[in-house]
């Protein structure tokens, strides 16, 4: 009896639960599909685009998803000043949960950017997964663009930014990374940097940051020295005139095998050992020219020194230039003698730090095509 | 009114019927200055083999000494199955049943020949359990003709058919049928003793027996199977279960019965190994999605849906832009919709049912999308729901998951995931304090039995030598 | 009614007792104390964790289908047992309580915001009301069911997870000088392993559970350790120790930085982690509310079963809505995990000892 009446009791009382508390359908919620952050003057100033929906009933099924966006500007003293105005434009409660792309204008990483980190961070509905990203021209004329590609320009960057990612053609921390970095004293990171280019929104390089805020920019024909050094198994292309003839080009894939690097702490000075093992392939040449042993031997070489070139003077910037440990070679020294570490001053020990490149290049193919053919 | 020169008891009982007027025919025969009495049910005797095996040879019967009860038993009547009784309050039984009583005045005892008449239906494929490989002798509504469908296949002199009658005005036929060396004796002593408690005016069909067989009257989920094919059912007697069959049903039923088995399906056993595995997976899954799938939908459109990719999202968002109705009621309006289609369908006559089934689908479905009534994702969820709950081989397992449905949509709509894994735990309580004569419902996964496991799944007698430990058979190998 | 377990039983339901709240916390407070040599610190407490756990189910193994309070009793005296099962039955609805209240903040702190704490704490007793009132053998498939799936889930996750995990955040595996900070900071991390004083309300069978209960129990501890490991240790190698001290919710944070994209819509692992997890709370809370009931019934024994557990399911309603903030949840919770050490070290302890004394084992053998 007594179990029959519980059950009853059970069922009763969940279904009387007057509930639906945080009940909200996704299509009464702003899908927020990018957020930009900036300085104008001396206020906060958020822009964003939203997912436009249309209704597809009846409709040709065959259409875009999104079918736009619309854009959302608000300014205000500090953010929640500025999250009051914004909300005050939205017919519906925000959902960020399809957030990809957080934009930072120029002024506003240069004053520092952590608060944002941080609010994103604890943001539930932050996603942690999205990219954040400096912008050469403030968020607002960026979202403005026109795109044709696509129709979210917020989607545009982080996908152009995803996809050179993926070929790695580019290093930078994702959001969870660095908001580990960002406990580390003197350490800096990499963020993209994107702006326009013949009015046209383009990936321009990399944003170092140092504490969080921009010093630098590396240019993109000058990150190679980074992605031989940071990105997982990196397969770059070199192009390298030949030993005898002056116009004659090999342009050959060149791919990390194997990079360890090893610290060391000598007469009061962080020494970073950082070997590497390159495999290259050649691809083409620009006029088909044989290939004999030395020849190999001479690019290898080639090879050998143009990424230690690379390398070094991205290392020598970062000790003069940016002042802050970019290649996250504190956590390496912290693996490795985590009781010095926890006495030294990381960022003084990196300016006097040492690196030492050692390359190791090796042609391991001709691709299909035979330059060495015995012509009869 | 004949007057009987000697009345003794049966000659009493004759007169008694008579005046009783229910419908009993008494024919009277002489021969040879013998009087022999016939009573039957002119409409419940096979009035062919009436007249041929009886009446006949009792009339050319021209050899001189007088004619006894034995002499007609012995050497006179056709008839194969006869017996010989003294009670004569026995008799309205036995007419009852469709025998004829055969009584001499004179003698003490009777005749019993039993000319029962039975409307046979062919046995044809059956309707519930359809393979694609396997036998097609279905069961009938014929007791007889089903006992003679599993003794044609398991020979074995320990088979035993135990029969009871029940119900104290329908006097319904029931057969325990099992391995006596295989079947583990507690479960058949159970059988007896729960078949033998129902008092019960009539069982008409083997789900009343269904019924009565359940720890608790309230219990959600079946505890016995239906088997519909004579081939599963002697599988599942050499598996050392217990078979129980009723006069008038053409289902069988099967105790114990476990949670997963209910998925299980004869052509698993046929097929190759690893489609019998492939088949069982994909239907437990179909049972997972037949519960779960809306329910999820609404948790992740109405609360989480931050759980998807932003692609998705934005795919959800947009078909669900121009529909009037939240989530919540959409997800139990198109389920409510599909069950009303289910169940009209089962109702239409057979001429039109799959006509209409096929177009109220289709047309309702296309047309509410297009009027804007419910995002096609719903509809697509639905029916797909829907099909799944026919995947499973024995339909009752799906019965209570059609219920308990749309209890974990309301939960859902009101607490989101939270609500959804409450709802979720409530149903595994529910199914795992159930049992089964004693065999917890979930073996051989609660409590996981390994060996079980690999039994149930791997379902070829060649490589799992054993029968389920969970049966606790008294032979425990299978070769 | 017999409530014997079976040996696979037993273990599962030290699975389901003690894998369930504690783990959402454990990378941040494991990493709070050990930094990277996390590993090692937890290692240590496993085999802490199975010590005890061997003299409880020594206990329970000498004496045969009795439970504490039968033993107890026999072996110190009515008072004594008396004060022995008010102490866990304290500390049982302290966490019981507790527990139930925990979760559902942190539920209501993540996935539903607006939802009064009321409702989810109320859903959540009723439902383990559902399971208490069906017994220790339902509870005990329950925790089966839902353990098998927990953990199945749970390596899928960490291991996918760990996928995204950089090795060089968890270095250095071991630092040497530390060792005394390890030890101190193993007995402390004990406390995500209390939970084998369920054992004690459990009889067991000398025929049916056999020496054997001891090879499973031990085996359910290590495989604890051996899953809390795996969790801390990939946490730290997708966060980074110094990120994730900072998350109350360390596993839950570190799934959620996390985005497969081989998985397609089943990238964001977040929702699977959160269904699990409640399960295993659930498990927990199911066992620990059989607990305090069981115990009760021992102490007034003419009481109904059913009415207990409905006023001690209203009764820790009541008490769960007591504390105003996490902050003071959190303090209670520690306390009673302190109070844990005597349930779990000291009562078997002397329990142990008086038997010993009084030759109870010798007298079996």
């Amino acid at each position: 009896m007594m179990k029959k009446l519980s059950k009853l009791l059970i069922l009763c009382i969940l279904l009387i639960l007057p509930g639906c508390w945080d009940y909200r359908d996704i299509n009464e919620r702003s899908i927020v599909l990018s957020v930009g952050v900036d300085t104008l003057g001396d206020q906060v100033e958020f822009t964003g685009e939203i997912a436009k929906l249309r209704s597809r009933a009846g409709e040709d099924m065959n259409q875009n998803l999104a079918e736009g966006t619309y854009y959302m500007e608000a300014y205000g003293k500090d953010f929640e000043e500025v999250r009051i105005h914004y909300d005050a434009t939205f017919p519906y409660p925000i959902f960020l949960g399809a957030t990809q792309s957080v934009i930072f204008g120029e002024n506003f990483a240069k004053q520092g950017i952590e608060p944002y980190l941080n609010r994103i961070n604890k943001f539930y509905d932050y996603r942690k997964t999205l990219i954040t990203i400096v912008s050469q021209v403030p968020p607002r004329e960026l979202y403005k663009i026109n795109q044709e590609k696509e129709t979210s320009v917020g989607l545009l960057v982080e996908k152009i930014v995803d996809n050179l990612k993926r070929n790695k053609m580019t290093v930078y921390s994702s959001f969870d990374e660095l908001l580990s970095l960002i406990q580390l004293d003197g350490v800096g990171y990499l963020l993209p940097y994107v702006g326009l280019k013949n009015d046209d929104i383009a990936y321009l390089g990399l944003a170092v940051m140092k504490d969080s805020k921009l010093v630098s920019i590396i240019d993109y024909e000058e990150t190679d020295g980074l992605i031989y050094a940071l990105a997982e198994k990196p397969v770059l292309t070199e192009s390298l005139f030949s030993s005898e003839d002056k116009e004659n080009k090999a342009s050959l894939r060149t791919a990390v095998k194997r990079r360890r690097v090893k610290t060391e702490y000598r007469d009061e000075k962080v020494v970073f050992n950082m070997d590497l093992l390159v495999n290259g392939e050649l691809r083409y040449q620009y006029f088909l020219r044989p290939i004999p042993e030395e020849e190999e031997k001479y690019l290898e070489n080639l090879i050998c020194q143009k990424i230690k070139k690379d390398i070094t003077n991205i290392f020598e910037r970062s000790q003069k230039e940016f002042k802050c440990d970019i290649f996250q070679f504190a956590k390496h020294f912290r693996a490795e003698h985590p009781e010095i570490y926890r006495k030294l001053n990381w960022e003084e020990a990196y300016m006097t730090a040492e690196l030492n490149v050692n390359v190791e290049a090796e042609i391991i193919n001709l691709g299909l095509t035979d330059p060495n053919v015995d012509k009869k | 009114m004949k007057k009987f020169q000697k009345p003794n008891k049966l000659t009493n009982k004759i007169e008694e019927i008579e005046k009783l007027n229910f419908g009993v025919h008494i024919r009277k025969l002489t021969v040879d200055k013998t009087d022999i009495y016939l009573l039957f049910i002119l409409h419940v005797i096979n009035r062919d083999r009436f007249s041929r095996d009886i009446i006949e040879p009792i009339l050319r019967w021209e050899n001189d000494g007088a004619l006894t009860i034995d002499k007609l038993a012995d050497s006179i009547i056709y008839m194969d199955d006869i017996s010989i009784d003294e009670d004569e309050n026995n008799i309205i039984d036995y007419v009852l049943n469709g025998s004829s009583v055969i009584i001499i005045p004179s003698e003490e005892k009777y005749l019993i020949a039993n000319t029962k008449k039975i409307e046979k239906r062919q046995s044809d494929s059956p309707e519930i359990e359809n393979t694609l490989r396997g036998p097609k002798d279905g069961f009938t509504e014929n007791f007889y003709g089903n006992l003679s469908l599993i003794r044609y296949r398991v020979k074995d002199v320990n088979l035993r058919i135990e029969r009871m009658q029940i119900g104290k005005r329908s006097r319904t036929n029931v057969a325990i049928i099992y391995i006596n060396d295989v079947a583990n004796p507690k479960f058949v002593k159970e059988v007896r003793k729960r078949l033998e408690n129902i008092s019960v005016d009539g069982i008409i069909e083997s789900g009343y027996i269904q019924k009565f067989l359940l720890n608790n009257a309230y219990d959600l989920f079946p505890q016995s199977g239906i088997i519909s094919r004579s081939d599963k059912a002697s599988a599942a007697i050499l598996e050392g279960k217990v078979c129980i069959l009723v006069e008038g049903s053409n289902l069988v039923l099967c105790i114990p019965k476990t949670f997963v088995e209910f998925f299980d399906s004869a052509d698993d056993h046929y097929d190759n190994i690893y489609l019998g595995m492939f088949s069982k997976l994909l239907r437990i899954l179909c049972f997972m999605i037949a519960l779960t799938l809306s329910s999820l939908y609404v948790a992740i459109v109405a609360f989480h849906s931050d759980i998807l990719p932003e692609q998705y999202i934005l795919a959800l968002a947009s078909f669900r832009a121009s529909v009037p109705f939240n989530a919540l009621l959409e997800a139990l309006l198109m389920e409510g919709m599909v069950e009303i289609l289910r169940e009209a369908s089962i109702r239409l006559p057979k001429q039109i049912g799959p006509a209409i089934g096929i177009v109220g689908t289709i047309v309702i479905g296309q047309a509410a999308v297009a009027a804007g009534l419910v995002s096609p994702l719903m509809v697509i969820i639905a029916s797909l729901s829907t099909m799944c709950s026919f995947v499973a081989p024995d339909y009752t397992i799906m019965n209570p998951i059609r219920i308990l449905k749309f209890l974990l949509i309301f939960i859902t709509g009101i607490l989101g995931l939270f609500g959804f894994v409450m709802g979720m735990t409530l149903i595994t309580i529910n199914i795992i304090s159930h049992n089964s004569l004693g065999v917890a419902y979930m073996t051989p996964i609660a409590p996981l039995n390994l060996r079980d496991f690999l039994n149930y799944f791997l379902s070829d007698r060649n490589v799992t030598k054993e029968r389920p430990e969970f049966l606790n058979t008294l032979d425990k190998k299978r070769q | 009614m017999n409530q014997s377990l079976s040996n696979k039983e037993i273990a599962f339901i030290l699975f389901g007792f003690i894998v369930g709240y504690g783990l959402m916390g454990l990378p941040k407070s494991t990493a709070e104390k050990a930094g990277s040599g996390a590993w090692f610190v937890l290692l240590l407490s496993t085999l802490l964790a199975v010590i005890f756990t061997y003299i409880i189910v020594y206990l329970g193994y000498i004496h045969e289908n009795k439970t504490i309070y039968e033993y107890s009793e026999m072996l110190v005296g009515k008072f004594l047992t008396s004060i022995f099962i008010t102490i866990y039955i304290v500390e049982f609805f302290a966490f019981f309580t507790m527990i139930v209240r925990g979760s559902c903040e942190i539920i209501r702190l993540t996935i539903l915001l607006k939802t009064p704490l009321w409702a989810l704490c109320l859903t959540f007793f009723l439902v383990v009301y559902f399971a208490i009132v069906k017994k220790l053998k339902v509870i005990a498939r329950l925790c089966e069911l839902y353990g098998i799936i927990i953990s199945i889930v749970y390596f899928i996750i960490l291991f996918l997870v760990s996928t995204q995990g950089k090795l060089l955040n968890i270095r250095p595996l071991f630092e040497s000088e530390n060792i005394v900070t390890y030890l101190k900071s193993s007995l402390l991390t004990i406390l995500p392993f209390m939970g084998m004083e369920v054992i004690t309300i459990i009889p067991l069978s000398r025929k049916k559970n056999g020496k054997k209960v001891f090879k499973y129990a031990t085996f359910m501890i290590l495989f604890i350790g051996f899953l809390y490991i795996i969790a801390v240790e990939s946490s730290i190698s997708v966060m980074g120790v110094e990120s994730i001290v900072h998350f109350k919710d360390s596993l839950l944070a570190t799934v959620r930085r996390v985005d497969i994209r081989w998985l397609q819509f089943l990238r964001r692992l977040d929702g699977v982690l959160l269904i699990v997890w409640i399960m295993s709370v659930y498990c927990t809370v199911a066992v620990v509310g059989y607990g305090i009931v069981f115990l009760i019934m021992k102490l007034f024994k003419n009481a109904n079963f059913n009415v207990v557990t409905f006023i001690l399911i209203v009764l820790s309603f009541i008490v769960s809505l007591l504390p105003q903030t996490f902050d003071q949840l959190e303090q209670i919770l520690t306390y009673t995990s302190y109070m844990g050490v005597l349930t779990v070290v000291i009562i078997p302890v002397i329990l142990l000892i008086v038997t010993k004394v009084k030759k109870y084992d010798e007298k079996v053998k």
